[in-house]
């Protein structure tokens, strides 16, 4: 499903350029589970940012289902992350002026879709969720679990192949993050693609395969059992 | 589909800051007001000057006492920078020059001289100042005098000087109050008038009917002495061919002066040039000065969109993470920034109507017009100018690249 080679990300700082992704080889496989560990600064986010063409790389390839992903138009990419791609934040990023079923229907805006296709995959994603009975509420009032409820429900909307999680625990406590991690399960079982970020060993223990970066690069020290050398 | 989802959002997003947003809105509908209300006033205050001269006809010749210095040109032909030149001389009009006019002119249907002088008219217990006024019958069409009861005095009546008067409205009510005046008595110039007619209220701007009382010209110049009447009215048949019957009534009223022009011709499409080159140089000053005010309030709208875009620098991350294309978020602030200025303009529109039926209220003289041209021409114009002053801000939006939009605190 998505090929990284030789991935490179430089920023510019105070020294002249920062390498924070180096030479990084990935592959990704359709219905895959992957966790991405790593201390902070070690590039995790910008990594899952590049996977998610919300970023650019410096240099190297990425493939995603055979596409050139760095060749394609702004307006593909709009596209590309609109259908193939859902994204989990770690602060939920929610529009807090809207309601959970309109924050839900915001990628939707972005197709052609009619009102009531909208409103079935809404109500299905609250479903998968289990937040149907909050739909009319404004997300101002929820919990932080409950946000990131809808976050996820806002992501599997237009029904992507792809979901991208930036720590989505992390802000959240045991009961709460133990309900976000089940339905991360659920939706691998339905088929997804999922790669999440997390510094947490426990919450990347419920991934298929876990991997590390450290300043930039693949670790060789495995963090736990599951973790593999490379990508 | 997505182009018209595009307006519901933007409409939603308008009321992220709502006290910002009215405030926007609230310089907006005060421009529009002001623009909007003065435009008003002045339509139809021209329009109602326009209205009252045309309610009299355009067939209407008014010959005044007067000439233009060092100008051989009548009062009519000139512009209007001319007439500072023209000035009043005692009056040497007559009479006979209208009685020579009528009856020369077959084009001339219509002859009214006109004497007046103040004066005090009494009945039994009560007096009142009034503005006595000679004239004949033919006035009260051209004027399209109505009766509020009895009628005008006759041709004849006039010519044998009989005694019979017919009052104003404002007189009537003064000596009468609600009870009717036909065939009472009234004494003016120790003369016992007798009242055949009370006229309907009725004014004109600058002038009025009601503070008159009217008798024939013969009895109102012997009993005040005063030999030439103050203007001298005349009603073409026709509007066609009406400089030439101006030109012929001149020629008689000079023949009868013997020779000498100390007389000016007034034609209301003369009056009607003149009201409309003074309506329109004033509007257009008027128009000018108010306008700053649009600009002043696209300025505010500006401003508004570009905090706005700035506290929704999040939001635009999250749209454009999940697939908002870059016209995606050009639209919906360029929305914004125009349902602020539509929303000022309507409600703007909406209070100049409500200002001019208001002042209409006070001054029934001036009419109400609203044209549908201006509320379609104000709106339009305001979604321009929304338009206009919503392109920065909302460029500003799309160059947001999504990732730092995300990341901003």
């Amino acid at each position: 499903m998505i090929q990284l080679q030789n991935i490179t990300k430089q920023v510019p700082d105070s020294n002249g350029n920062l390498d924070v992704l180096q030479n990084i080889d990935l592959s990704i496989s359709s219905g895959e589970f992957l966790s991405i560990m790593g201390p902070s600064g070690s590039g995790k986010s910008t990594l899952l940012n590049i996977l998610g063409l919300l970023d650019e790389p410096t240099s190297g390839q990425y493939l995603f289902e055979g596409t050139d992903v760095r060749k394609l138009s702004g307006r593909s990419l709009a596209q590309f992350r609109n259908s193939k791609i859902g994204f989990v934040f770690q602060s939920f990023m929610l529009i807090p002026r809207l309601s959970v079923r309109e924050n839900i229907e915001v990628p939707m805006l972005y197709t052609t879709c009619g009102l009531k296709e909208r409103k079935r995959r809404a109500e299905k994603a609250l479903e998968q969720v289990g937040l149907i009975h909050k739909a009319k509420e404004p997300v101002i009032n929820l919990s932080g679990g409950q946000k990131q409820k809808v976050a996820i429900a806002r992501s599997i909307i237009n029904e992507p192949d792809l979901l991208l999680a930036d720590e989505p625990s992390g802000n959240l406590d045991v009961a709460s993050k133990e309900d976000i991690l089940r339905i991360f399960e659920s939706l691998n079982r339905m088929g997804k693609t999922i790669v999440m970020v997390t510094h947490d060993p426990e919450v990347a223990q419920i991934a298929k395969r876990v991997l590390t970066l450290k300043n930039g690069e693949w670790s060789t020290t495995p963090a736990f059992a599951k973790t593999e050398v490379t990508g | 589909m997505r182009v018209i989802r595009t307006f519901g959002v933007a409409f939603r997003g308008l009321w992220s800051y709502p006290v910002r947003t009215w405030l926007a809105v609230l310089g907006m509908t005060i421009s529009t007001l002001l623009v909007i209300f003065l435009l008003a006033v002045l339509f139809n205050f021209k329009n109602s000057l326009v209205g009252q001269i045309q309610n009299v006809g355009v067939q209407q010749i008014v010959v005044m006492p007067g000439k233009l210095l060092n100008s051989g040109k009548n009062i009519s032909e000139v512009n209007l920078s001319s007439l500072l030149s023209y000035t009043s001389v005692t009056s040497t009009l007559t009479y006979q020059d209208a009685i020579d006019v009528k009856a020369q002119i077959p084009e001339v249907a219509g002859a009214a001289p006109q004497l007046e002088t103040v004066t005090r008219i009494t009945v039994p217990g009560k007096s009142a100042e009034v503005m006595y006024t000679g004239t004949m019958p033919d006035l009260a069409n051209m004027y399209s005098l109505e009766l509020e009861e009895g009628r005008f005095f006759t041709e004849e009546e006039a010519v044998q000087e009989e005694p019979v008067i017919v009052l104003g409205q404002a007189i009537k009510q003064l000596l009468y109050g609600d009870s009717s005046a036909i065939g009472s008595k009234v004494k003016i110039k120790g003369i016992d008038f007798e009242v055949v007619g009370v006229l309907k209220e009725k004014q004109l701007i600058g002038f009025t009917f009601n503070e008159r009382a009217y008798t024939g010209y013969p009895l109102a110049s012997n009993t005040t002495n005063l030999q030439n009447a103050s203007m001298l009215f005349f009603e073409a048949q026709s509007p066609e061919g009406l400089e030439t019957v101006r030109q012929e009534v001149a020629r008689v009223i000079k023949k009868n002066h013997g020779g000498v022009q100390d007389f000016g011709l007034m034609a209301p499409e003369g009056a009607l040039h003149v009201i409309d080159t003074i309506g329109d140089l004033v509007t257009a000053i008027a128009l000018g000065i108010t306008g700053v005010s649009f600009l002043v309030s696209g300025l505010g709208i500006m401003n508004v969109m570009l905090l706005t875009v700035k506290e929704r620098t999040r939001e635009i991350g999250i749209r454009k993470s999940v697939g908002a294309e870059w016209w995606d978020i050009l639209l919906q602030f360029l929305l914004e920034a125009a349902y602020i200025s539509v929303l000022g303009c309507v409600l703007g529109l909406a209070g100049s109507y409500g200002l001019l039926h208001l002042l209409h209220s006070f001054f029934p003289v001036l009419t109400t017009l609203f044209p549908l041209q201006w509320v379609a021409g104000c709106l339009l114009f305001c979604v321009a100018l929304g338009l206009l002053f919503g392109i920065i801000p909302a460029v500003k939006a799309l160059r947001i690249k999504p990732i730092d939009a995300l990341r901003y605190e």
